[in-house]
């Protein structure tokens, strides 16, 4: 198997926009993301080659969870694009979902995998290099132009100023200074003012064109689907409250967190990435262009347009950047938005390829129906469920990481039974056992076990790869 | 015991663990990855910030998670392949 082959189940759309919306926020942790998402799948290339591991239900059960949950983050992006741009979430989900489909139940789907990923990563690194050459500035000098604004504020360009824009998720915004926000549609806003010390929340019913005044330190919560105008020139309300602060962010991140994320990321793709074998031609060209690519982007969208994250969805940074590029004849309004979508969706069909193709390695060659019934309950789910990408995709790499991954380290070669149940078999269902257990009583945990709530697989991990050495070790 | 019909003539030979040689190369990128990954935690809480320095505008920190480390990785990989 080819290195972009191997690869392709890495920078799926979720993937590549959370890690965007980080950088282009200053989210504390959004180096260390950058540096995961690069080089924990040259990790995985670099895991022992193996024999095929003995197939039983409880893995193929597991690896369709894990794979439904990467899809269910992918479409959930698309979709949150799709509602930006004014069309129904489901029609994304459902529409990118039987494109999906058609492609990878196709014969040899697999030899078409690379050329995807080729063209939906080339897609996003054109619109770049348009909006760098367009902007002429260099993605080091945005850095410093972005890093000395004394303040990050509304631009008159922005469609938060001029139309309105539509909020994806219901998003609470916390304003430091006045403003006037008009509603654009019909909704209800609340308002929790702070009155002397004294906490006073009212319910607003807006009509198109109606306005609240806000003052600062209070608070506004508009539902899902409400639009809005701010004012021009005023702070972000929710963004870092300057340059300054939005470049220090990174140097304040929490290392268990960051190292939370680290083995999320590094056991995930371990799971969904395969041993690379001895073509790894493109591997180290995929690897700084996934680091340079995305951390460009989010430093351009910050300086373009830092209300990027306001509408409560990581495609909005996305989208951001073919928005700030003015139109042209050359250029035409819209063109590069189109391009990033047609990007994003080359992107989707190459992760679900690869996907497919683990399931298939766990036994779904046998149960075709299960590819399709994962694809079909992503879809479904994306389309209803308005839930932030990042929770989805790091629930399937942390559950990835805990029962796929660890097991299969540690069962080695060996194609051990227990009980009749091979080694890793086991492992997997502990380790799904643990993390499931640990995320859903992640709220009754002591301070001092929050990270582990938090990041379920820094336990489930250890647990399922312990199990499993030791069932090995008195087999011998 | 039934005497053996294949020939086997006692000849010096040179004993080389080839799987332990072709592992080496893979091993070591491993560990080379593992540890541009998990640099940066101390890094962030040494005293005097020195991830924070700036380098053409730019943070040291960022530098080394959006370039140094991934190129670096990226060589590790190739070696690796290189001294099977």
């Amino acid at each position: 198997m080819t290195a972009a082959r191997a690869l392709a189940a890495w920078p799926g759309p979720a993937l590549v926009a959370g890690i965007i919306a980080a950088v282009a926020a200053g989210a504390p942790a959004a180096p260390v993301l950058v540096l995961a998402f690069a080089v924990t799948p040259l990790l995985a290339l670099l895991q022992p080659s193996r024999a095929a591991a003995p197939s039983h239900p409880a893995t193929l059960l597991i690896t369709a969870g894990v794979a439904a949950l990467l899809l269910w983050a992918h479409l959930a992006v698309l979709a949150d694009a799709a509602a930006l741009l004014g069309a129904r979430r489901w029609q994304a989900s459902v529409l990118a979902a039987a494109l999906a489909l058609l492609v990878t139940l196709r014969p040899r789907a697999g030899r078409r995998r690379g050329g995807m990923l080729a063209a939906g990563g080339a897609a996003l690194l054109l619109v770049l290099v348009v909006v760098g050459v367009a902007g002429e500035v260099a993605p080091w000098t945005a850095w410093s132009q972005a890093a000395a604004r004394p303040a990050l504020v509304f631009s008159g360009r922005s469609g938060w100023v001029t139309e309105g824009e539509r909020f994806v998720r219901g998003t609470t915004l916390a304003f430091d200074e006045a403003h006037r926000v008009v509603a654009v549609a019909p909704g209800t806003f609340r308002v929790v003012e702070q009155d002397g010390g004294r906490r006073v929340v009212r319910d607003w019913r807006l009509a198109a064109g109606d306005a609240i005044s806000l003052r600062p330190g209070d608070t506004l919560t508009a539902a899902a689907g409400s639009r809005l105008r701010f004012e021009p020139g005023k702070r972000v309300p929710g963004a870092a409250p300057s340059g300054a602060a939005w470049a220090d962010a990174a140097a304040r991140a929490p290392s268990a967190r960051a190292l939370g994320l680290l083995a999320t990321f590094a056991l995930g793709a371990c799971a969904v990435v395969p041993p690379g074998g001895r073509r790894v031609g493109a591997a180290p060209a995929v690897a700084l262009a996934l680091s340079l690519g995305a951390t460009s982007w989010g430093v351009y969208a910050t300086l373009a347009a830092p209300e990027a994250g306001l509408a409560g969805s990581p495609a909005e940074a996305l989208l951001s950047l073919p928005r700030a590029v003015a139109p042209s004849r050359a250029l035409p309004a819209g063109a590069l938005a189109a391009v990033v979508l047609l990007g994003l969706l080359a992107l989707f069909v190459a992760a679900a390829d690869a996907l497919r193709e683990r399931i298939s390695g766990a036994g779904g060659a046998r149960l075709p129906i299960i590819w399709p019934a994962a694809m079909a309950a992503a879809a479904l789910t994306a389309a209803v469920a308005v839930v932030d990408p990042w929770t989805p995709l790091t629930a399937g790499l942390g559950l990835a990481g805990a029962a796929i991954a660890a097991p299969r380290l540690a069962a080695g070669n060996g194609a051990r039974r227990v009980l009749g149940w091979p080694l890793e078999a086991i492992g997997a269902l502990f380790g799904a056992a643990v993390y499931a257990g640990l995320t859903l009583l992640s709220a009754l945990l002591p301070a001092a076990l929050a990270p582990l709530g938090a990041t379920p697989v820094l336990a489930a991990a250890p647990a399922a790869w312990t199990v499993v050495r030791l069932l090995r070790t008195t087999r011998r | 015991m039934p005497a053996s019909s294949i020939p086997i003539r006692p000849r010096g030979r040179a004993i080389i663990a080839l799987p332990m040689a072709a592992d080496r190369g893979r091993r070591i990128a491993v560990i080379v990855l593992i540890v541009l990954l998990l640099l940066p935690l101390p890094a962030t809480v040494l005293p005097g910030s020195p991830m924070a320095i700036r380098i053409a505008g730019v943070p040291l920190l960022w530098w080394y998670a959006a370039l140094f480390a991934p190129l670096t990785a990226a060589v590790a990989l190739l070696l690796s392949r290189g001294l099977r």
